[in-house]
């Protein structure tokens, strides 16, 4: 009886000691009178009901694991990339695990949850959110503002396929670090490009104002053509005829292909 | 052959005059006085048939009496040793009459000043090459021109196509309309110029254009003084194809019409005829000719004497392109970048 006992503690201590080094995610309430949103919101009823079902977080955490899925420490580390993430990329990025969703789908809660809190840099509110879902097993990555054109459907697709590397139903802490990994070498990609598209916006304007300036060079050029000595007058347009002769008619069938920004694991 | 030389002489000092386009004169350089060229041709006229002298490419100056060759062509020129007007009448009479002429507007000057802006407002034209120094020869010349009027008939069959496409129940349907299309008309050119003289370039001569017809004046012999002139030696018929050609092709693009309410319009057939009754005039145009000298080679310009438009083409210095392609290139980088990080698109 005393071993049973024993055994029994030891799988209490293991089952909940870990839960005690788990970070809390603080939240507020928001009441009708004080939604705690931003002013750009247009409050409709069906908006006012979703905040009021989206927790108010502090903006300054970034990391709000409800799912409690990381410790303490490895929190605080993942504090430290995304900070450094948003000061590089001046971009808001924000973590978030659930394993209850109150919403229809995990993209209605990533979306809801960065717009009804005070997320995001500038008045586009620029900004990232990688959501794991827990409850309907999906990873969901929102985006806003300049982040939508950095993160264009291709490259959030390729972020996803570095992501599923690992099955996020056992590998969260590794699926989020490949997250912020991936969504940083995504965002220096779009400076590069950005200063390629610049280069060669820049050849292509050069060669165009300077070949203008060499073609001035050459103003010797015989004439082909002598409408300045036609009298206008004269002009007598005798026949002018457009007959509809037939309709040629060709279809083809449109390829659908799929996409998006969620993609669902197998337990 | 003989050859009849006119000299404009000044009545009251006896110095060469020189027709002032300016003024519309002609005026004595040395003693200042003008004279109407009506008045003065009048009383010219009856003394010139009193001065003849009679060579085949040479004329006696009536100046210095000093014999000086002429190009065969030359209707007007200098001295080269006193450097007096002088003008090969019996070059102009006959066939070789001008029927009209248009006068210099503008100054020898006027054209240096023109052709240093001309030269200076390109890029990349050599440094040395806008210097005075390097204009070997500035020549006032008329030139002559044949002015051909003609009616044309013009024919241009087409096939036009218009293209709409649409998705349905999964399909992108594209239908497209095809339509049989036919111009025909007719028209009237007036005035189409031809230079009639071999020595100068075509192209060049097209490249001044236009003048100003409205300014044409009946030829006076007074008003080659002080400037060059030539007879042509290609008859109109001789260069008739090129008027031609510049009505041929404004016939077809006068019938272009109603294409804008097609997406694709695909020319099948076309066709134009050159009525019979052509029309000719003989002019003299006033053109300045500047020839260059750089690095041994003859650059030729152009200035249209009545309007001053500038023609000719200026070598290119490819260090100069490159060094302004660079500095252009790190100009409209850095604005691009500022604009893209202004926009948030970096």
């Amino acid at each position: 009886m005393k071993n049973k006992i024993i055994v029994l503690l030891i799988f209490l201590t293991c089952i909940l000691v870990p839960s005690f080094s788990y970070a809390s995610t603080q939240t507020e309430e928001r009441t009708l009178e004080d939604l705690k949103v931003n002013s750009d919101i247009i409050l409709t009823d069906e908006a006012i009901e979703s905040i009021m079902q989206t927790p108010k977080v502090d903006e300054t955490e970034k990391i709000y694991d409800f799912a409690e899925l990381f410790s303490e420490e490895e929190e605080k580390e993942l504090l430290k990339k995304v900070t450094k993430f948003i000061k590089k990329n001046k971009m808001d990025m924000v973590i978030v695990t659930i394993d209850e969703n109150n919403k229809q789908t995990a993209q209605i809660y990533a979306d809801d949850f960065y717009d009804y809190n005070y997320f995001g840099i500038g008045t586009n509110h620029d900004g990232i959110l990688f959501l794991i879902d827990m409850d309907t097993r999906e990873v969901y990555i929102s985006t806003t503002g300049k982040a939508i054109q950095v993160y264009t459907d291709r490259y959030i697709d390729r972020m996803l396929d570095s992501i599923f590397k690992k099955s996020p139903l056992y590998n969260q802490l590794w699926c989020t670090e490949e997250f912020i990994k991936v969504a940083n070498t995504f965002a220096n990609i779009k400076t590069r490009t950005g200063l390629g598209v610049i280069l060669v916006l820049s050849v292509f304007i050069t060669s165009i104002v300077v070949s203008i300036q060499c073609k001035k060079h050459k103003t010797v050029k015989p004439k082909v053509t002598g409408e300045r000595y036609l009298n206008k007058e004269s002009f007598n347009l005798t026949r002018k005829e457009d007959r509809f002769l037939i309709t040629n008619r060709s279809r083809v069938r449109i390829e659908t292909s799929g996409g998006g920004y969620r993609r669902r694991w197998r337990s | 052959m003989n050859k009849s030389v006119l000299g404009f002489k000044c009545k009251n000092c006896g110095a060469d005059l020189k027709y002032n386009p300016k003024l519309q004169m002609l005026v004595c350089d040395y003693c200042g006085s003008k004279y109407d060229e009506e008045e003065f041709n009048k009383n010219k006229e009856q003394e010139s048939k009193e001065k003849k002298s009679v060579e085949l490419d040479e004329y006696s100056c009536p100046s210095c009496g000093a014999i000086v060759i002429t190009d065969k062509n030359t209707t007007a020129t200098e001295c080269v040793y006193c450097g007096s007007s002088a003008i090969v009448k019996n070059r102009l009479e006959g066939k070789f009459k001008p029927d009209k002429i248009i006068t210099f507007k503008t100054v020898k000057q006027k054209a240096i000043e023109s052709f240093e802006k001309y030269v200076n407002e390109r890029w990349f034209v050599p440094d040395e090459f806008g210097n005075k120094d390097n204009i070997a020869k500035v020549n006032g010349v008329y030139i002559p021109f044949w002015l051909f009027d003609c009616k044309t008939q013009g024919e241009l069959l087409a096939k036009a196509y218009n293209t709409r496409t649409y998705v349905s129940r999964g399909y992108r349907i594209t239908e497209t309309d095809i339509f049989d299309c036919a111009r025909a008309g007719e028209m009237e050119f007036i005035d189409i110029p031809v230079d009639g003289s071999s020595k100068f370039p075509d192209d060049i001569m097209d490249s001044i254009e236009p003048f100003d017809y409205s300014e044409f004046k009946e030829f006076k012999y007074s008003y080659l003084s002080g400037f060059l002139s030539e007879k042509f030696d290609l008859t109109s018929d001789e260069v008739f194809e090129r008027a031609k050609i510049r009505a041929e092709n404004t016939t077809l693009d006068m019938l272009n019409v109603g294409f804008e309410y097609f997406g694709q319009v695909q020319t099948t057939h076309q066709n134009v005829l050159i009525d019979n009754s052509i029309d000719v005039e003989y002019a003299l145009l006033p053109v300045w000719m500047l020839n260059i000298v750089y690095k041994g080679q003859m650059y030729t310009f152009a200035m249209n004497g009545q309007t001053g438009k500038m023609v000719g083409n200026v070598p290119i210095k490819k260090s100069k392109v490159v060094s302004y392609f660079l500095k252009l290139f790190s100009i409209v980088f850095i604005i691009l970048f500022i604009i893209a990080n202004i926009l948030g698109l970096m």
